[in-house]
């Protein structure tokens, strides 16, 4: 996950704790039963002289173990999801600043709430909740933040939304990418996330 | 077994099916509600058409292995639209 | 007659209809295509190998890309499958042939018929489809990408739609019907188990894929407005989008587990034949994918739609059902492994990319339980790591699971073993670079999917650059199969009627072992496989009866020339209309029409005759062949019109302004229309009782009175038509709530109109055949198959009529 924050945003937190979650799960799981496949290939290997094949099946309490366990694992997998829905449920913070956001073949469109607007470039304050409110011009496009692991489709005749936060400044080059395909443009589709401070932001929302 | 149904019980599903559509017709044009209009006529039409699958199809003198098997894409179809509708809220 | 040399074997392969050939035409065809979206996917990691590349523009690689999805998917990893399924399963179960034979080699014709369509658009003005695999909406509409190369691609997919599905009611068919005396559903090899799931699942998801691309394909070609209306800009709340979503999704997840589980039908089959002892959990195999996988596999396709703006609640029950399918396919995996202990392990190549295919699995499920978390999906989604998890199951599985089975069936198929050394370095060669091509790429969760190129920041270009290594080790093991098959087939050491000395009934029965040098003609009958059956017990099957050869000899060239002609007119039908495109259309119909004629006068003289069947049919006894078909027919068709009345019912409570029916239709005309509809219903089922009871005359009344109320219900609703026409209810009408309502409702009535054009059709023909007396009481099936088709139109129209009349 991306380093370059002073202090990690809510979302990357959110996320970072929940990918590391499934990562150790997975791992354990998935090493445990390759570890387990690879064991038993070569533990029951023919050899010249080795016990010949059991006959029957194998008995498969085994197998009711495996329901169980797995069960329990994906039941708390899917618990420390649901409890991170915070990253998707939009916050309801009185001072939350909402930014139109119109993808189009091939750019994105930021309408700020003083109806300024600008192309490629997302500028917003430090340590408040931002919302954005995305809709599409022509096709389907997908706004996202991989650093914010936050990501949203944008979508023609609907709105979505997205939220997140960044508590510190800073000027975030191509942060921002369309991932869904939406014609020959699509790899250009790039914008960059300035995180500017309250003042900055006052003063500029401000000007005429 | 097919064989023995008499052509007495063709003639009223016959009936049936007409009754049925002048019963849709007449809820739509006097029925003000639209969500009990709509309710009604879906079940005169699912009506109708159990009429026609038990009766002129033969369905009821299956195997139910049969019937099953004509019962599934029935539930995969209320699934599909049961969530496109609620992916709409 | 036998004519010799080349026209010969020509004539062989354009005219057979046996189920061994046609796999093989379909196993060498699907190689092919398999190699051609590899060579696709080569020029695609030749440009994404360095940052900011420029060796295919932008849109030539999203055509690479996008051909690359379609043709992997859908032209070679099911269709090697489907290879498979033809070949063992009529072996398998003790059957002489397919229950269809026509039918199938149709379904082959089809499907090459539609790959050709698909291959053509590469090289016509505007090149291939280029809004990939997904083909989402609008991109995919003419309005974002016209011209007649995407046309013919999506074409040819309904195309290779229509062969699936007639293929999975042959393939269901045939195992529900032809089993052997003796081969009950516990006696039934687990390949023909995945089989049954796989064609199952077939059924009921392509009609969904249908019912997408039909719309997709109208508005193409004839102007509807379902993905392209204006109103989807100016009126709030149209969804086309989401429409697509939905349907595509649908069948698409379902599509997912149709391509692996033929792969897992394999590795269930073949273990024992490598660890010398039953396979462990076969019950729990079975159980759980047919309850669990199966159902679930259709109630999970809304996870490729967590970032649509659909509630959260829906997101998190999709969540749950999608971590729900991993646990039976939990089992599936333990069982295998515990098919180990105890064994005597052999280390050959089959077993090696079994035991690769499980790994891969395990792996690439894994990334797929991450998938399932709608929050960890707003990293993941439409970048490398969804890249990495799907080829990992799709190609790690599902591909090392299907070289496995070439292998192992290569002596069944040839008499011949292939070079195990050769197979060994295929295997390890291929392992390696899968996993370089593969494995970093996962870490990709900032690279967006589908870019062409992508600048020179972090991990992107070292693990790119790695990646197309990888690609390039990958393919060219590929070379070592190819040499392999090759040489085997022609120069490979005999392998003796059973080389693995597994029980399953391929080694023992079928007939001749079908290398391409026999006539299916004329070959010994039996073989040498048919001489050992007599004299070598099957151990386990003591039970189970074999016949006593398998290798039929009934030949059509209708099959060939029925496909010739649609994709002749298809080919035509973009271009339409110049004269070129015309000219196409008209060829291609007169010789469509031609074969249908031929085709019935073919059965009027009986000149192709049907093996005969099997003996097992619980729990299906009772049941004629034919009227199975039929019934598993018409239960895809509820999928399909079921799919086409959804989006319908989508776009209008999506919409606010949909005009009120009573102000477009003629209620009274409408209503009286439905009862001459419903009528005829009634007079056609008076036709099947009074030929169940003998009465030739009251069939030939009762079908002539079903034959006039169906006409005169197409009668007069093309009057309706033109009266809404000239009122300006067209899909050209300028108010776009018009033009939406008019697409919705023509396309959909006219489909069910097409429906009862072709029963009339046949009906003409069915009342000449009364004529001539060929109907008995105990011989008419065909009339009976008919009332069935007949009376689910009358069911389709008794939702259409209120939904578009009266609601």
């Amino acid at each position: 996950m991306y380093s370059g924050f002073l202090t990690v945003p809510p979302t990357t937190a959110t996320y970072d704790f929940l990918f590391n979650w499934y990562l150790i799960s997975g791992i354990i799981a998935g090493g445990f039963v390759i570890g387990l496949l690879l064991f038993f290939a070569v533990k029951y290997r023919a050899r010249e002289g080795g016990p010949p094949a059991a006959k029957g099946p194998e008995s498969l309490w085994v197998v009711v173990a495996v329901v169980l366990i797995m069960g329990s694992v994906l039941a708390a997998a899917g618990y420390q999801s649901f409890a991170s829905a915070t990253n998707i449920e939009i916050p309801a913070a009185s001072n939350s600043v909402t930014i139109r956001v119109t993808g189009f073949q091939w750019g994105w469109n930021f309408t700020y709430p003083n109806g300024h607007f600008a192309i490629d470039n997302l500028t917003v304050p430090a340590g408040r909740d931002i919302i954005l409110n995305l809709t599409s011009r022509d096709v389907y496009h997908e706004l996202g933040i991989p650093m914010l692991a936050v990501k949203e489709d944008v979508i023609p005749g609907k709105v979505t939304q997205l939220w997140f936060e960044v508590p510190d400044p800073g000027v975030y080059e191509d942060a921002i990418h369309c991932f869904q395909l939406c014609g020959v443009g699509h790899a250009f589709m790039i914008a960059n996330l300035t995180v500017v401070s309250q003042a900055s932001w006052d003063a500029w929302m401000s000007s005429g | 077994m097919v064989t023995q149904m008499r052509d007495s019980v063709l003639v009223v599903v016959w009936l049936y099916t007409i009754i049925a559509v002048l019963a849709e017709v007449y809820t739509a044009q006097h029925v003000s509600d639209t969500l009990t209009a709509a309710s009604a006529i879906v079940v005169f039409a699912l009506s109708q058409a159990a009429a026609i699958v038990a009766f002129y199809m033969d369905l009821k003198d299956e195997p139910g292995s049969l019937i099953l098997m004509v019962l599934i894409p029935v539930m995969f179809l209320a699934g599909l639209l049961i969530s496109v509708v609620a992916s709409l809220g | 007659m036998i004519r010799t040399g080349a026209t010969s074997w020509l004539q062989r392969w354009v005219t057979t209809t046996n189920h061994k050939d046609i796999g093989l035409l379909y196993l060498f065809t699907s190689l092919y295509f398999g190699m051609a979206g590899g060579a696709l996917a080569l020029l695609m990691r030749v440009q994404l190998s360095v940052p900011n590349n420029n060796f295919l523009s932008a849109l030539y690689y999203d055509q690479a890309v996008t051909m690359h999805g379609l043709i992997m998917i859908l032209w070679f990893l099911s269709p090697l499958a489907i290879a498979f399924f033809n070949y063992l399963v009529p072996l398998q179960i003790g059957a002489k042939d397919l229950a269809f034979p026509r039918l199938n080699a149709l379904s082959y014709w089809f499907f090459l018929g539609g790959g050709i369509l698909a291959i053509m658009s590469f090289f016509v003005p505007g090149g291939a489809a280029a809004s990939g695999w997904t083909t989402y909406q609008p991109l995919s509409s003419p309005s974002f990408q016209p011209g007649p190369g995407p046309t013919l691609v999506y074409i040819g997919l309904l195309l290779l739609a229509v062969s699936v599905t007639l293929g999975s009611v042959n393939i269901i068919t045939t195992i529900l019907w032809m089993r052997t005396r003796g081969m009950g559903f516990s006696k039934l090899p687990m390949f023909t188990w995945f089989a049954l799931f796989t064609t199952g699942a077939m059924l009921y998801a392509f009609p969904t894929l249908i019912a997408a691309f039909v719309l997709n394909v109208s508005d193409r070609l004839l102007g509807t407005a379902f993905f392209t209306s204006p109103a989807i800009l100016s009126v709030p709340g149209i969804d086309p989008s989401i429409l697509w979503d939905n349907l595509f999704w649908f069948f698409g997840h379902p599509e997912v587990y149709i391509v692996l589980l033929p792969a897992f039908g394999v590795i269930a089959n073949i273990i024992p034949s490598f660890t010398g002892r039953p396979i462990a959990g076969r019950n729990w195999i079975i159980i759980s994918t047919a309850l669990v996988v199966l159902p679930l596999s259709f109630g999970v396709w809304m996870h490729h739609m967590f970032l649509t703006g659909i509630p959260l609640s829906l997101q998190e029950s999709f969540d749950v059902s999608t971590e729900a399918i991993s646990i039976p396919f939990g089992i599936i995996i333990i069982s295998f492994i515990l098919s180990l202990v105890r064994g005597r392990i052999q280390f050959k190549t089959p077993f090696l990319f079994v035991i690769g295919a499980v790994v891969l699995f395990i792996i690439g499920g894994i990334m797929g339980v991450f998938l399932s978390s709608p929050v960890l999906d707003r990293e993941f989604n439409g970048s490398y790591f969804v890249v990495s998890h799907f080829h990992y199951v799709m190609v790690g599985a599902t591909i090392f699971g299907l070289i496995a089975a070439i292998y192992y069936w290569l002596p069944r198929m040839t008499g011949r073993m292939y070079n195990e050394k050769v197979g060994k370095a295929h295997f390890v060669i291929s392992f390696i670079g899968f996993n370089v091509l593969y494995g970093p790429m996962s870490i990709l969760s900032d690279m967006p999917r589908r870019v062409f190129t992508y600048p020179n920041t972090g991990d992107l270009g070292i693990v790119n650059e790695i990646a197309t290594v990888g690609s390039f080790i990958f393919v060219f093991a590929q070379v070592l199969l190819a040499y392999n098959v090759v040489h085997t087939w022609f120069r490979g050491p005999p392998s003796g009627p059973n080389p693995w000395g597994s029980s399953g009934l391929e080694w023992t029965t079928g007939g001749t072992v079908g290398a391409p040098a026999f006539d299916s003609e004329t070959a010994p009958r039996g073989g040498w496989i048919g001489q050992l059956s007599s004299s070598a017990p099957a151990p386990t099957q003591a039970s189970v009866q074999v016949p006593s050869d398998g290798h039929s000899g009934h030949t059509s060239v209708r099959p060939f020339t029925l496909s010739l002609g649609v994709m002749l007119f298809f080919i035509g039908a973009p271009f339409y209309p110049s004269t070129s495109g015309l000219a196409a259309m008209v060829v291609g119909a007169a010789v469509v029409l031609y074969t249908m004629f031929s085709w019935a006068r073919d059965d009027l003289r009986e000149k192709f005759s049907i093996p005969d069947e099997g003996e097992e049919r619980f729990p299906f006894s009772g049941l004629p062949k034919i009227k199975l078909g039929m019934w598993v027919f018409l239960s895809s068709e509820v999928i399909l019109f079921g799919s086409l009345i959804a989006a319908y019912l989508f776009i209008r409570e999506s919409v606010v302004g949909w005009p009120v029916a009573s102000s477009i239709h003629d209620i009274p005309l409408g209503t009286a229309n439905t009862i001459i509809l419903l009528s005829s219903g009634f007079t056609m089922a008076m036709a099947v009782i009074s030929i169940r009871r003998g009465n030739q005359r009251s069939l030939l009344l009762w079908l002539s009175a079903t034959f006039l109320l169906g006409s005169v219900f197409m009668g007069i609703k093309l009057s309706e038509w033109s009266n809404l026409a000239s009122a300006g209810f067209t899909i050209t009408s300028p108010n776009p709530m018009y033009q939406l309502a008019a697409s919705a409702y023509y396309f959909v009535v006219g489909l069910h109109g097409a429906h009862v054009t072709a029963g009339l059709i046949v009906m003409v023909y069915l009342m000449r055949k009364t004529l001539s007396g060929a109907y008995t009481k105990d011989s008419h099936g065909a009339i009976e198959n008919f009332g069935l088709y007949w009376a689910f139109v009358d069911i389709v129209w008794c939702f259409i009529f209120p939904l578009f009349y009266l609601l």
